[in-house]
């Protein structure tokens, strides 16, 4: 696979971690492969930037960490999704379509 | 946060590991995947930490790199603030003890006194036993009250005899305090024995403190007491010397005697829950009104007066002390503008340094804040000094006797001490770091970038702000060093006051002689023991006279009602309470008061003789304005006997120099002994062997007399009687020798500072023709205004302070021109020199040297 540019649109990262995390809660890396796998392997998160991510949304209540076993028995992180985190996940999924139509519309019409 | 990461990274290496690459490979790999490791934990930090709180850590531990760096810097700033904070916590640990901390009794805010009141001549007197009982009817203000009097009395029965004050209490006494005993019960109490309550100090000195004493019997005055109950040590702290022992007070409800009218109560109450003093007092005075009509010959005209206690016990202190305050925050003041002259001078050293800073994106607040951290480190610093100091000042103090207060065993460095020091020590660290702060943080980037710091309008900006607070400084140091000059000659006019009676310094001795009942039974044995020892004693090598007498000027008052014959109608204050002394003939030539008319008390005057009295000038001036007073006569409130006054003696002044002279009324020891008389020796010199002579001589009488060890002189009382004033005077002098020191060293220094900054205008001024001298004669002029400014405003700030010093002041107006012309002579002197000196140092610089730096 041709190496596509994997940077993330910016501004993104909070959303894919929500969404990432709509299903189960995950730990960081596990996030970090959920977006790489959802993205069909296009969308590669630079893994360090998760954390600042992670504790941001933390603090506005989003998601929640929790103690737990990652899959070969190692203790770690879990984060999550929380009510308030589910609504934001909608209102940013819903921005972004919007934005994404917008741009569609002026690319088609140009 | 740093695990999380770490495994992470560890599952990616693993995930690599597992993909067939070598552990270092699959290690770099997963970093490269993860990115920069401590960048993100810094991102994650300040997201999830408290930023505010790393960086103002770091400001703090390059404050201390930076202090440490200009030792010499540091040491004058904190010691400086030392000096200031130790001084103002001193003596805040002392208001807060004496004035401000409430009494230790529970709900000690309803506690108040009673008088007796008769304005504008008497305004506090005693209360008399049949107002106290007029004033019980009104209960529904007061929850309880009772009255005290004092007596001393020899404890006896069970080890060796001892001298005890008793407190005579009515039976209310302890619940107005509210204070439960420690051991057993209070009054009032059923027993049919006489009961007595012991103070926990009496306890200990006789008891040991063993619990079993509750119920046994003590003599006290040769009459048997059994012991109800042991108060606590925290009860009345002020016994100081004797130990007290409460004794149940008797009042006949309708007793007809004199002594039933006669003020010789301290009374005390406690306010009935929700009343207000206003209320109370109204209550009160419905008794009064009601006394006066039935007894309107002693109590016309008669209110009652309500005092707070806490009021009572120190309301005499408060402006004393409220002026030390006062005076210790004149005092920090002066340190914090020192202190803040040394930074703004070190900030413009460092005007480079904040100008790299800001040119690398250092935001304005951000250097404030730094510069506020260094000036809290340096406050903080100075404020652990200023512990140390209060520590050591109050153990100074209270060892060498300076601190004569009520409640002065209550002082103590504690936790609201600790408190106000460091509140003080945030407060001043902000004060002075304020100014200098912002000050450097106004930087001009260009004007710094472009020539060092020098711009013109910058230095004169510097120097302005400087000079004004070298103003405020001069100013305050002004206002402490009038205040201590006027103190100074205050008290130098109240040692000089006669107070009646000649003190003889070195040559007096004063002790208790103690003549208990068992030996001692008829008042004919008393005084044959006195007229024995008084003739032996004065035998004694070395002893030119000796007395007997009941009462001492400032040490030991006994007062008492007096009435004279004659006057058929009493006015009230014909009952005035007058000094009471009962004393041998000795007394007059010993202590020297001289004789105005009429005779001494002599070897007629005996005990069957007729009674004889001696009063006072000023007794004599008020009973009998217009008529000779030899050959009238007195009665005292506690004797049926009419006494003839055969003299007029000099008046005493004592309640203390400062105080008006009181009345007083002498009777011969041999018509009135007593057991418990104060021996009074004057010696021809001073003679140290002087206590084994005077021991033989009483063995020749009765060995078994105790002649105690505690013994005082004529002039300590007197010395005492003058110890608050001496505490004011102690701190003034302390103060605005500090502030002198202070302030001069502040103006040395801004005009050091000055010439130093001027150098390079000095040498062109120089290299273009000044003469060195006019150059000097600059400087010194600008600051020598700046010093002129402040005195000015001082000299204003003395005079407004007038009307709270001068009623601590004796013989001296608050506007005393000399102690003012003294303090500017002092102050303006010491000032001018610390701007003299520098300025010589214009004349010194070389202008070839700065033209060659330019």
């Amino acid at each position: 696979m041709a190496k596509e540019k994997s940077d993330l649109v910016y501004g993104t990262l909070d959303m894919l971690i929500l969404r990432a995390l709509e299903n189960e809660p995950r730990h960081g890396l596990g996030i970090a492969d959920r977006i790489q796998q959802i993205s069909n392997e296009v969308l590669r998160v630079e893994q360090g930037s998760l954390y600042p991510a992670l504790y941001r949304l933390e603090n506005e209540g989003w998601i929640k960490a929790e103690a737990g076993l990652s899959e070969n028995n190692r203790k770690a992180r879990f984060y999550r999704l929380t009510a308030a985190g589910r609504k934001q996940l909608i209102v940013e999924t819903e921005h972004w379509t919007r934005i994404i139509a917008a741009i569609g519309l002026v690319l088609a019409k140009a | 946060m740093s695990e999380e990461i770490r495994q992470h990274l560890a599952a990616l290496t693993e995930r690599n590991l597992a993909q067939g690459m070598s552990p270092d490979e699959a290690r770099q790999a997963a970093e490269r995947l993860f990115g920069h490791v401590e960048g993100v934990k810094e991102q994650c930090r300040d997201l999830r930490g408290l930023p505010w709180l790393e960086s103002l850590l770091r400001d703090f531990r390059y404050g201390v790199r930076l202090l440490r760096g200009q030792p010499g810097f540091a040491a004058a700033a904190i010691v400086t603030l030392a000096l200031g904070l130790g001084t103002s916590t001193t003596i805040f640990s002392i208001v807060h003890a004496v004035i401000l901390r409430p009494l230790p009794y529970p709900d000690p805010g309803r506690l108040i006194s009673i008088y007796e009141s008769l304005p504008p001549k008497y305004p506090q007197l005693p209360v008399s036993p049949r107002m106290f009982l007029e004033w019980q009817k009104e209960h529904a203000s007061l929850q309880a009250s009772a009255v005290t009097e004092h007596i001393p009395v020899v404890v006896t029965g069970e080890g060796e005899a001892s001298r005890a004050i008793g407190l005579i209490v009515s039976e209310a006494y302890f619940k107005v305090l509210g204070v439960p005993p420690q051991l057993g019960r209070t009054f009032p109490s059923a027993d049919r024995d006489d009961p007595v309550v012991l103070s926990h100090r009496l306890w200990l000195d006789r008891f040991q403190g063993r619990r079993d004493v509750i119920g046994r019997k003590i003599l006290i005055n040769a009459h048997p007491f059994r012991i109800l109950g042991v108060m606590p040590a925290s009860f009345l702290p002020e016994e100081q010397f004797d130990p007290l022992l409460f004794l149940p007070l008797n009042l006949e409800p309708a007793g007809g005697g004199l002594r039933s009218r006669a003020r010789f109560l301290e009374a005390i109450a406690r306010l009935g829950p929700g009343v207000t003093l206003d209320q109370a007092a109204q209550a009160l005075n419905l008794a009064a009104q009601r006394r006066a009509a039935q007894d309107p010959d002693t109590s016309q005209g008669v209110g009652l007066r309500i005092v707070p206690l806490l009021d009572t016990l120190v309301g005499k202190v408060r402006p004393v002390l409220l002026t030390l305050l006062g005076a210790g925050g004149f005092l920090l003041l002066i340190a914090c503008v020192n202190v803040a002259n040394l930074l703004l001078a070190r900030a413009s050293s460092r005007q480079k340094e904040i100008a790299m800073r800001s040119a690398l994106g250092a935001s304005r607040a951000r250097l404030v804040r730094q510069f506020l951290c260094e000036s809290l480190l340096i406050s903080l610093l100075g404020s652990a000094g200023g512990i140390l100091l209060t520590h050591g000042n109050l153990q100074l103090l209270l060892r060498y006797g300076f601190l004569p207060l009520p409640r002065a065993d209550e002082i103590a460095l504690d936790g609201s001490t600790w408190l106000f020091a460091g509140l003080l020590a945030v407060f001043t660290g902000l004060g002075f770091g304020l100014i200098p702060a912002l000050q450097a943080a106004r930087i001009s980037l260009p004007e710094v970038m472009n020539n060092g710091g020098r711009g013109v309008r910058e230095l004169r900006r510097r120097l302005r702000l400087r000079s004004a607070l070298a103003v405020f400084e001069v100013a305050l140091a002004l206002v402490l060093l009038v205040a201590a000059g006027l103190f100074l000659r205050s008290f130098r006019h109240l040692r000089q006051v006669p107070v009646g009676f000649d003190p003889g310094a070195g040559v007096t001795l004063v002790t208790k002689a103690m003549l208990y009942e068992q030996r001692y039974p008829t008042p004919r044995s008393v005084l044959a023991f006195v007229d024995q020892a008084a003739a032996r004693l004065a035998a004694v090598p070395g002893v030119e006279s000796v007395a007997f007498s009941t009462s001492l000027p400032f040490a030991e008052m006994n007062w008492r009602a007096v009435t004279i014959a004659g006057s058929h109608k009493l006015r009230p204050m014909d009952m005035a309470v007058v000094g009471y002394y009962v004393v041998t003939p000795g007394y007059f030539p010993t202590l020297r008061i001289p004789l105005v008319r009429g005779r001494r008390f002599d070897a007629r005057d005996t005990a069957g003789a007729a009674s004889v009295a001696i009063v006072s000038e000023g007794f004599a001036r008020r009973y009998f304005p217009d008529a000779d007073p030899l050959g009238k006569f007195l009665q005292v409130a506690d004797s049926n006997a009419w006494c003839e006054i055969v003299g007029v003696i000099a008046d005493l002044k004592e309640r203390g120099p400062a105080e008006p002279a009181g009345l007083q009324v002498y009777v011969p020891y041999s018509q009135a002994p007593s057991r418990f008389p104060l021996l009074i020796i004057r010696l021809a010199h001073p003679a140290p062997g002087l206590r084994a002579g005077l021991r033989a001589a009483l063995d020749t009488i009765d060995p078994q007399v105790p002649l105690p060890e505690m013994s005082t002189t004529l002039d300590l009382p007197l010395h005492d009687s003058l110890s608050t004033q001496r505490l004011t005077l102690l701190v003034f002098a302390v103060f605005s020798g500090v502030a002198l020191v202070l302030s001069t060293m502040g103006i040395y220094g801004v005009v050091a500072y000055e010439v130093v900054q001027r150098t390079p205008e000095i040498g062109i001024r120089m290299a273009l023709g000044a003469r060195p001298g006019q150059l000097g004669w600059l400087v010194f002029a600008r600051n020598g205004f700046t010093v002129a400014q402040g005195l000015v405003i001082g000299f204003a700030g003395a005079l407004a302070a007038a009307p709270w010093l001068g009623p601590l002041l004796f013989g001296v107006d608050a506007a005393d021109p000399l102690t003012f012309a003294g303090a500017l002579v002092l102050l303006g002197g010491g000032a001018f020199i610390a701007c003299w000196l520098p300025s010589r140092r214009a004349l010194t610089v070389d202008p070839r040297v700065v033209l060659h730096d330019e």
